[in-house]
């Protein structure tokens, strides 16, 4: 060997024992999500939490565009996005990453007080994949209706502690709407009885927590996605003649925050949207003015549930500092606890929930949630999401009947993959 | 108008008015913009509206710039990709059009018939290859990511540019230059170069305006709000979090729209020959 | 090789080192994703799912004429076309004129005229989002309250009858200027000896016009003709800022489901079918556009 071979080699030696005692010293968890989850989670104030008890861990944030992560995941299943943390729209979206062995699995923290057993059952059974939980919830949400107490009162909807009577089904909800809904002298609704979010976004949530109020499940005898029920249509029915009748505000054809504006500005009684708006409008139009309602037979027959997720990909340079994280800090009381207070969002533990019981707002959540279902996981939800909401706004706007609308989305998701998967 | 003689007052009065009328109408919702941006949250949601601010407060433009983090990223992404691809489409086009419009060489056909085919085809057809090349060499997400295709996509209509440019330059000039010495690169840099600002401007102005507005390549090659540009980053302030928040939506729009409106106005001229020149792109 | 070859290879090569850059950056980023987008338009290729992509022939191509979101969205996009194309060559001549006569202010008439040039579509988008808003807009403000029309209110973008114009509109809005600047080359470029000639002969303004600007603004026209259709083949910027395709199906054009397909249902081939489809079409049209307003030789 050369004089200079071996400088070389002595060199390169030290550079790797440098690097190596770098590594050690300095641990970087990049955190990756939609850029609204910043506003709305401390995250910062968690990461701070985390780095008291893990000296020397530091923390890199990447915020994705919201309702643009689609072009974060492809780049994702391709095995080239490094993140050690990622938080996305639904599991049902993970699923494809699952299937390519690009997810870690997190049953090896799933321990003592983690233990499968103490998270709510059906946040958790939707971020597990062939038996194994490979998300964990956040921003776990249950479809349900949300209404102002003050305005019912006036429309003498109330009982005797001044709490709206759930109608008993949706031909007592239609009376309801139209007691609420106010027009004036040249007919024009003023205020609408009811709003729904039938953005893309809430589409599928919106029409399948109707049909599992109605029907207690959202399959048809073949067990398929339900499109063909006496149900179905009537739930469709009832929208359409609200839109028609000026009883329902169509906001949520333009803008996927129209409901919660027109909920806020005063300009509707009841939202059909998730249980956390309860709160969030609240701190707007005052709580004592909000109560959950829920859907016509959802108490018996449940709703539909959804859940952000918390993943950690196989190329995470960090995954058990990333479970760790994950489980002591954004599934820490505090953390829970502020998310509920402020924006009503729900975590995934069982024991953050129980805390609140004497809420009677968290009470009715806690209920829901535990009779709620997620939708399947398939290879083409988005597709069969795109057709649905393209479809059902078509008959909002009058183009067709209820019966033709399911009949073409029938046609329409006939070619689709829509095989539940894991 | 020419075609109406000069002499009548009235309908040159007539034509003054018609100009203020249809010029308020075109900018009427810039102006709304700014109108909204000076009133607070209470008012611009008010019932009924007021168009006039009540009050004109500063408060949506300071949320703009302490407690918008994104809003100078999104600005300086933009800047970096209007540069770079600057940088790289005049140099590139120059040289390409000096070579196209003053020599004679095997191959030049087919080049010159290849630049005229893509001016023809729409960008769209580009974005998903250019989608999977970018994500194997790891280009989605950076500026880089954009620089390059921009450049691409805007180097055959400036390649033509150019190469009229030089060919309308007497070939007295260039010959005396190679009497006096210099080689083909010096001829070009020193000589022909200087002769073809008129022809560099109008790419430069028509690249800068298509960089600067493009909203497909940006929203699909960029996700992460790091990397995001003006045209794809605010549009995305309207959702979820955000809802609300239209003061600061108006403000952050007043605020983009001022520099490139000050810029406009004092190159009007040469936007107007950078638009006439680039009008050949569909 | 003797001497003189070797200098006339030499001279061959000048002209490509010069070339070279420019032609690696076609070949890289134009050439090479063009052919490799014809071969993904002929292979079935889920993004996330399918591990490369795999050849199915016509099959993209064939399925989008019984897809009915496909067909609907041609019909919108040719709705589109059909509705902006004369609005928009009207409008732009009609301001060219305006803009092309000797009156005071013109400086600041043109500059605030063509301003929207620069103003970003997508930008556009968001202003007239909030203008065209139901209950906060200021356009049905006005409508109710300035004029006094309430019944012409509108739920602009959500209103299945409306939403397509409201898009029509900012595309005007936005794209009149460049129109403008095309025709006012042209007035530009009629020579002045017309009108002096017309003026000796007595000849009043709107003969003028009918009888020697329009017939000299023949080139103009298939310019800007072809401009604006393709501007209209292409609309996407505002439509996923404001509507996202919807009401239902209303505004979903070409080009949005195109990308729908490739980036949001992650299949690649039938997005890329799509976009070949639309480019065949615009080449198509400008092709015939080009021949109908050909100016007549000599």
């Amino acid at each position: 060997m050369s004089r200079r071979a071996r400088v070389v080699v002595a060199l390169s030696v030290l550079l790797m024992m440098l690097s190596s005692l770098g590594a050690v010293s300095a641990q970087t968890l990049k955190v990756t999500a939609e850029a609204w989850y910043y506003n709305k989670y401390k995250l910062e104030e968690a990461a701070a939490r985390f780095q008291e008890d893990h000296p020397g861990v530091e923390f890199e944030w990447s915020k994705a565009g919201d309702f643009e992560v689609a072009p974060l995941m492809l780049a994702w299943s391709r095995d080239r996005y490094v993140a050690d943390i990622a938080i996305v729209a639904s599991p049902s979206e993970a699923v494809a990453f699952q299937a390519r062995g690009l997810l870690h699995d997190f049953e090896d923290v799933l321990v003592g007080k983690y233990a499968k057993e103490n998270w709510l059952e059906g946040f958790l059974e939707q971020c597990t994949m062939d038996g194994k939980v490979y998300a964990i919830p956040t921003d776990a949400e249950v479809m349900t209706l949300v209404g102002r107490r003050d305005f019912a009162a006036e429309a003498g909807l109330t009982d005797a502690d001044g709490y709206i009577i759930p109608p008993k089904d949706f031909d007592e909800l239609y009376e309801y709407l139209q007691k609420l809904t106010v027009k004036d002298e040249t007919g024009r609704t003023v205020r609408y009885g009811m709003t729904v979010n039938w953005s893309p976004e809430y589409m599928c949530y919106a029409y399948f927590s109707g049909i599992q109020a109605m029907r207690g499940t959202i399959y048809d005898d073949e067990g398929n996605l339900d499109f063909s029920s006496p149900e179905a249509v009537e739930l469709l029915r009832f929208w359409q003649r609200g839109v028609d009748e000026g009883l329902i505000s169509t906001s949520s054809l333009v803008e996927h925050s129209g409901p919660r504006n027109d909920m806020q500005s005063g300009l509707a009684c009841i939202l059909w949207e998730d249980h956390a708006r309860v709160i969030e409008i609240g701190h707007v139009v005052g709580p004592e003015n909000m109560q959950i309602v829920p859907i016509p037979g959802s108490e018996e027959n449940g709703t539909v549930s959804y859940t952000m997720s918390l993943m950690i990909p196989t190329s995470a340079e960090h995954p058990e500092l990333a479970k760790q994280f994950v489980l002591e800090q954004l599934n820490a009381e505090w953390f829970a606890h502020d998310l509920m207070d402020r924006w009503g969002k729900l975590l995934g533990l069982k024991e953050h929930v129980e805390a609140k019981m004497d809420d009677p707002i968290w009470k009715t959540v806690f209920q829901l949630a535990d009779n709620s279902v997620g939708l399947p996981k398939t290879v083409d939800h988005a597709k069969m999401v795109d057709i649905m909401t393209a479809e059902i706004h078509n008959m909002l706007k009058m183009q067709q009947t209820p019966e033709e609308t399911l009949a073409r989305i029938r046609e329409q998701i006939a070619p689709l993959n829509l095989e539940p998967l894991g | 108008m020419r075609y109406l003689s000069s002499n009548q007052k009235l309908p040159r009065a007539l034509l003054f008015l018609l100009g203020v009328l249809v010029s308020l109408i075109v900018l009427s919702p810039i102006i709304w913009i700014i109108l909204t941006s000076f009133k607070d949250t209470k008012e611009i949601y008010a019932v009924p509206l007021t168009v006039w601010p009540r009050k004109f407060v500063w408060t949506n433009y300071l949320t703009v710039i302490n407690g918008l983090p994104e809003f100078p990223i999104y600005f300086v992404n933009t800047v970096k990709a209007t540069l770079g691809t600057l940088l790289l489409v005049l140099p590139l086009s120059a040289a390409a059009g000096y070579a196209m419009g003053r020599y004679d060489f095997p191959g030049k056909t087919a080049v010159n018939a290849f630049i005229i085919a893509v001016l023809a085809i729409p960008y769209l057809v580009f974005l998903v290859p250019i989608y999977i090349m970018e994500d194997i060499l790891g280009l989605l997400d950076t500026n880089l990511g954009l620089i390059l295709p921009y450049t691409a996509l805007n180097l055959p209509l400036a390649i033509l540019i150019m190469q009229n440019s030089y060919r309308e330059i007497p070939s007295e000039l260039e010959d005396s230059a190679r009497i006096d010495g210099a080689n083909a690169f010096q001829t070009w840099l020193l000589v022909m170069t200087p002769l073809v600002i008129t022809g560099l401007a109008a790419v430069a102005i028509f690249t800068f305006v298509a960089v600067w507005e493009e909203y497909m390549f940006a929203r699909t090659l960029m996700f992460s709000t790091s990397a995001h540009t003006l045209s794809v980053g605010l549009p995305s302030l309207q959702v979820e979090s955000k809802t609300w928040a239209y003061g600061t939506l108006s403000a952050a729009l007043a605020l983009s729209l001022l520099p490139i409106s000050v810029v406009f106005v004092v190159l009007r001229k040469y936007f107007i020959e950078g638009v006439l020149r680039g009008s050949v792109k569909g | 090789m003797t001497r003189s070859k070797a200098r006339q290879t030499k001279k061959a090569l000048v002209p490509w080192l010069f070339l070279l850059p420019a032609v690696v950056f076609l070949a890289t980023f134009l050439l090479y994703p063009l052919l490799s987008a014809l071969r993904i338009s002929f292979s079935e290729y889920n993004f996330v799912y399918s591990e490369k992509p795999v050849f199915n022939g016509l099959t993209n191509y064939i399925e989008l004429f019984q897809d009915r979101h496909f067909m609907i969205s041609l019909k919108n996009t040719a709705y589109y076309t059909v509705v902006f194309f004369p609005l928009f060559i009207l409008l732009a001549l009609f301001l060219a004129l305006l803009l092309n006569s000797k009156i005071r202010g013109i400086n600041a008439f043109q500059a605030a005229i063509l301003l929207p040039i620069v103003v970003p579509l997508s930008l556009a988008g968001v202003m007239f989002t909030w203008i065209f808003s139901q209950d906060f807009g200021i356009l049905n403000h006005i409508l109710a309250n300035v004029l006094h029309l309430p019944h012409l209110q509108r739920f602009w973008l959500g209103d299945v009858e409306t939403a397509m114009n409201a898009l029509i509109a900012v595309g005007l809005w936005k794209y009149t200027g460049f129109g403008i600047i095309l025709f006012l080359a042209g007035l530009k470029a009629i020579p002045v000896e017309l009108y002096e000639a017309a003026k000796v002969d007595g000849v009043n303004g709107w003969q003028n016009l009918i009888y020697i600007t329009l017939p000299n603004l023949k080139g103009s026209f298939s310019l800007v003709g072809i401009w604006g259709i393709i501007q209209a083949i292409k609309v996407y910027d505002q439509v996923v800022v404001m509507t996202n395709g919807g009401p239902g199906t209303a505004t979903s054009v070409l080009y949005l489901y195109a990308w729908k397909n490739a980036f949001t249902f992650f299949n690649m081939g039938k997005g890329q079918a799509i976009a070949f489809f639309t480019a065949v079409l615009a080449i198509v049209i400008s092709i015939v556009f080009q021949v109908l307003l050909r100016p007549e030789k000599g």
